[in-house]
């Protein structure tokens, strides 16, 4: 499981990727940012800071309010990726499953890889090799480099698992040369056919391991790897009698690696054996005076070294080393002692969480500076070990959850508080807006709006048009109205003037009537498009009346319904908080149990030497009093 | 004697089946190590991974719930800032005004620079505003190419209407400009 933090994080990087540059085709010169929803932007924003708890639910409540509006995968990829990062398999696999089922979806195939092997990732971690190695087949070429090395590294710990040798072999030829991944795989391949202990497996392991120990990569992890190389092919040859051989390994290693106290111990083995005690000692004597005394070949080391002055003849030096081994494994024993205290005691899980309140953690790397220098002398091995950093990570993630809950539990009077107010307030607002007089002025609007409506179908029918002069009209229509009395009184009088002025009226009234029959298709038109904007606007008034009103009545629902979702929450987070309390003690307890237990070996190691060194120097002690007898 | 030279290298061999062992660097899911711990482990792992997806749930649940309390969606609007400038420009903060007021001032950490710049988005504000028309000003502190201090800013006039609305303000432009800048979008 060590290895799951550093491969998901180079997994979801490719992923993201895909996903920020997905849509860029081909090379690019300079980098284009590109984001196709906020959304989906800011759990990026989220992810890349490894915070996959917040950019899990950023997803989540993306797609409740359906804000991811772009149409291809990549949320999907990303959010079963995240869930694969937060050691969530179930609900990883399910994403990529829907994915994978959406054929209608026209899915680059780049995606489609990808899925295949984010879900075949899954169910490797869940133990089920068989669907893993399924969807890894089903992998096309889309994947890109890093990702087919991993996939063919799994491939390759499937076939050990299953002890296909040679499928297992087979798979070297596929990654490329450069590749950290192929050198894994060998080095895996090398010790499962070593293990088996049968000579043909044995062999072909040690060819592999040959391999690796003469690899002239400068790659750091390359390094690692043929140090390691190195140091099994020593220690096998030490052990088979080939001295020479074995310190022509242990030369190749490193002098500043994290495999150079063995080597340096077993040099001196392999000088011992050849009965070269004298040079036997110097690396034994390096190791001795190192600032590594925690370290198991340093406590082999001393008591190594007078051992050999034994063997040189030089029993009072063999006397006063093993003095100095017995004191040594003696204050160590008392060291440790303090530390057994000390893991049991509260400070331990104290140093655990250095409080860093609400802080993501996705890595319990970091961990080792807060604890206890003495402890890390110690146990350095150990608390670098994946058992441990992920069972560390995974309580800092609990932590973490408690943090949240804590969080809400406090936000749930405030979020009552707010809703209470708002009910006061929207109350308040409804029933001044509802009371006062805007209802009346919607009603007279409304009937006004129907009075001009029906004279206007009148005007239509009558064909009218005199009643829809303008005020001015309106003013000499009723003049020329007056006077038509009087007009009329001279219809038929001869008197001087009478003709013109019946002539003039005659004239002044058809001209008048004229201009408003000839402007009348005008006027009408315009006083139906004036009926039109006041239908509008007295449409939208009444919407927005009856929406008032709607509210008014369903208002008291939704606060109800605000209220159940909020008691609802908070039973639930009180639900929630009890587990995870139990579930912070048991990882508690669990953390002191691996941590004990390791200093327990470590501790039984240091007794054997301890007491080797006591039987020793007594027997040494007895046969110098011997021969001075 | 002889029989302590034996023990030392009983010692050796098992030092040698030590080293082998726990020398399979990327292998520990053996079937018949593993599953011998497996039982109790596992179950507290599993209990571990069901806590994590009740919480996410419920985180979300949350989430939606205080936003459709408090930010409904006539009333929403949410300002986002996203970085679009080549590795020579530092953001250092980002101050937001909506009608003159302050509503934001964000000082960024490394970690935050490094996933802005590698096309993550981040939120800046979510708030509440009335229908109608407003000024959003922004301003951005960072560094230069040449170590020199920025500040820019940008106002624009935002029409509120009754549904939520989403402001992108990008910082954009690269070294050859020497002069990065706001470019602001109003999503749709």
């Amino acid at each position: 499981m060590w290895y799951r933090q550093p491969i998901k994080f180079l997994l979801i990087v490719c992923i993201s990727f895909v996903c920020v540059y997905g849509g860029v085709a081909g090379a690019q010169s300079k980098t284009e940012h590109k984001v196709q929803d906020l959304a989906y932007g800011v759990s990026l924003y989220n992810f890349f800071q490894q915070k996959y708890f917040s950019a899990i639910t950023e997803l989540l409540v993306a797609k409740h309010y359906e804000r991811i509006t772009s149409d291809d995968s990549n949320p999907s990829l990303l959010l079963g990726g995240l869930y694969l990062s937060y050691d969530l398999h179930k609900q990883s696999s399910e994403v990529f499953e829907r994915l994978l089922q959406e054929k209608e979806l026209e899915i680059p195939i780049s995606i489609i890889d990808q899925a295949h092997f984010l879900l075949g990732k899954n169910h490797y971690y869940d133990g089920q090799y068989a669907q893993a190695e399924k969807q890894f087949h089903n992998i096309k070429d889309g994947l890109q480099l890093e990702s087919d090395e991993e996939k063919l590294f799994l491939m390759n710990s499937i076939f050990l698992l299953n002890e296909d040798f040679e499928q297992a072999q087979k798979t070297f030829d596929y990654f490329s040369d450069e590749s950290v991944w192929k050198d894994y795989a060998k080095f895996n391949t090398a010790s499962r056919l070593i293990q088996r202990q049968e000579e043909n497996f044995v062999e072909q392991g040690f060819d592999i391991l040959d391999e690796l120990a003469s690899s002239d990569s400068v790659h750091p992890e390359k390094l690692i790897l043929k140090d390691k190389a190195n140091l099994a092919l020593a220690y096998v040859s030490l052990r088979d009698g080939y001295s020479d051989v074995s310190i022509e390994h242990f030369n190749k290693i490193r002098l500043k690696g994290i495999e150079t106290n063995k080597a340096l111990l077993g040099v001196g083995w392999a000088h011992y054996r050849e009965d070269k005690y004298q040079e036997a000692v110097i690396p034994w004597m390096h190791l001795a005076s190192s600032q590594t005394e925690s370290d198991l070949a340093v406590q082999e080391a001393f008591i190594s070294i007078p051992y050999a002055f034994e063997k040189m003849g030089l029993g009072d030096q063999a006397l006063h080393h093993y003095g100095l081994a017995v004191d040594s494994y003696k204050f160590q024993l008392n060291e440790t002692e303090q530390l057994v205290d000390f893991i049991k005691s509260p400070k331990f899980i104290d140093q655990l969480n250095p409080g860093s309140l609400g802080k993501e953690t996705t890595s319990a790397v970091n961990v080792i500076k807060s604890l206890d220098p003495l402890l890390t002398q110690y146990l350095l091995p150990f608390l670098s070990s994946n058992e441990f950093q992920f069972e560390a990570k995974s309580y800092l993630e609990i932590l973490h959850l408690k943090y949240m809950l804590n969080h809400w539990e406090n936000n749930i009077p405030a979020l009552q508080m707010i809703l209470k107010e708002k009910r006061k307030t929207y109350k308040n607002k409804l029933t001044k807006t509802m009371d006062d007089e805007s209802l009346n002025k919607v009603k007279v609007l409304t009937q006004k709006r129907d009075k001009l409506e029906k004279q206007i179908k009148q005007i239509e029918s009558s064909e009218d048009a005199l009643q829809l002069a303008t005020a001015a009209e309106v003013e000499k229509i009723q003049l020329l109205k007056n006077n038509e009395k009087r007009f009329n009184k001279i219809k038929n009088s001869n008197e001087e003037g009478a003709a013109e002025a019946r002539e003039k009226y005659r004239l002044l009234k058809g001209r008048l009537q004229w201009e408003v029959e000839t402007d009348y298709p005008v006027r009408i038109w315009a006083i139906k498009r004036q009926l039109q904007q006041l239908n509008k606007v007295v449409t939208d008034m009444n919407k927005s009346m009856e929406s008032l009103e709607t509210a008014w009545k369903t208002a008291p629902f939704e606060f109800a319904n605000f209220n159940a979702r909020i008691e609802n929450k908070e039973s639930q987070i009180n639900a929630l908080k009890k587990k995870i309390d139990r579930a912070i003690t048991e990882q508690e307890s669990k953390l002191r149990v691996m941590a004990l237990e390791q200093l327990r070996l470590h501790r039984n190691q240091i007794k054997l030497y301890h007491d080797r060194a006591l039987y020793a120097k007594a027997r040494l002690y007895d046969s110098l009093m011997e021969r001075q007898r | 004697m002889k029989v302590y030279a034996l023990k030392v290298f009983i010692g050796l061999f098992l030092f040698f089946v030590f080293i082998v062992n726990t020398a399979v660097y990327a292998e520990d899911e053996k079937p018949a190590a593993d599953q011998t711990e497996a039982p109790q482990s596992q179950g507290v792992q599993q209990d571990i991974q069901s806590l994590k997806n009740e919480v996410i749930e419920l985180n979300r649940d949350l989430f939606i719930l205080e936003e459709d309390l408090l930010f409904s969606a006539n009333t929403q609007i949410s300002v986002f800032l996203s970085l679009d400038v080549d590795e020579l420009f530092e953001l250092d903060s980002v101050q937001l005004k909506l009608d003159d007021k302050i509503v934001s001032n964000y000082l960024y950490t490394e970690r935050e620079i490094k996933a802005l710049k590698r096309g993550g988005v981040q939120r800046l504000y979510i708030g509440n505003l009335t229908s109608g028309e407003h000024e959003l000003t922004a301003f951005f502190i960072g560094k230069g190419p040449s170590g020199r201090d920025f500040k820019r800013g940008t106002t624009k006039k935002i029409e509120k209407s009754g549904y939520a609305k989403y402001i992108e303000l990008k910082i954009a432009g690269d070294s050859s400009k020497e002069q990065p800048d706001f470019e602001v979008k109003v999503w749709e």
